[in-house]
């Protein structure tokens, strides 16, 4: 279920790798939509996609869960929000530790928040040449 | 998705070649590995692994070409990417953290033709 009120963007998705090309499908779309150029959309899906990976891998036991998954375009940045419900497990092999290496290489900015109730991924890119 | 549509496996000049294409992602890089490994002998002294035709890398992608390394290295057995330069791949390359000790080049000639 997505809900588009033009420079917000809202969906979520189950806890599940097999999403994760179909919601990268979904925001190249929405993000080249909005100006967005392609090499910086790359940026932000992979960006975007370590914290839907890191979310299906640590967040949730095998019954799964729900990621929920928000872009905003703001007159200067993009902002793509990744939140889950569940509580992280820490990584259980060093590689894994490479998407969050990724995200912060990619981003502008990354904040990761946990909390009791779940954890939320904010990821920022400042668009060049916004008014 | 059909594995077939992410991975081809052939010869070019003598060397073992796997062709991969599309998106690799936590989805399909276990399977992807899997392919790739059951498709090299054991008398192969260099495998390339072609990533131009890829459209998408991520963390769990590169995980899984570090394995391959690392698997390839304790047959003492050699590991070429060919990674174009301004592609997909190299961009998540480098920001996870690339170069290291595994070998790249640019184009599939260079790959097969860089001494065993």
């Amino acid at each position: 279920v997505s809900t588009d009120h033009g420079n917000q963007w809202q969906t979520s998705l189950r806890a599940d790798a097999t999403q994760l090309v179909l919601l990268r499908r979904a925001l190249r779309r929405w993000l080249t939509e909005r100006g967005v150029e392609p090499n910086l959309v790359y940026d932000m899906l992979v960006g975007c996609g370590e914290a839907v990976a890191n979310a299906i891998e640590h967040a949730y036991g095998p019954s799964g869960g729900i990621i929920s998954i928000g872009a905003e375009r703001m007159p200067d940045a993009i902002g793509l929000t990744v939140r889950d419900f569940g509580r992280w497990r820490s990584p259980r092999v060093a590689y894994r530790g490479r998407g969050i290496l990724m995200m912060q290489e990619l981003a502008d900015s990354v904040e990761i928040s946990p909390s009791n109730t779940g954890t939320t991924v904010e990821l920022r890119w400042r668009l060049e040449g916004s008014p | 998705v059909n594995d077939s549509t992410h991975f081809q496996f052939g010869r070019v000049a003598g060397h073992a070649v796997a062709r991969l294409r599309g998106d690799i992602d936590l989805s399909n890089a276990a399977t992807i590995k899997r392919s790739i490994v059951e498709s090299i002998s054991n008398h192969e002294h260099k495998v390339v692994v072609d990533l131009e035709q890829v459209e998408y890398l991520d963390s769990a992608g590169i995980g899984m070409l570090f394995d391959l390394w690392r698997r390839l290295t304790v047959h003492e057995q050699e590991l070429i990417l060919v990674v174009p330069a301004g592609s997909p791949v190299l961009r998540s390359l480098q920001v996870s953290g690339w170069p290291t000790d595994i070998k790249a080049v640019e184009t599939l000639q260079e790959a097969t033709e860089v001494a065993p």
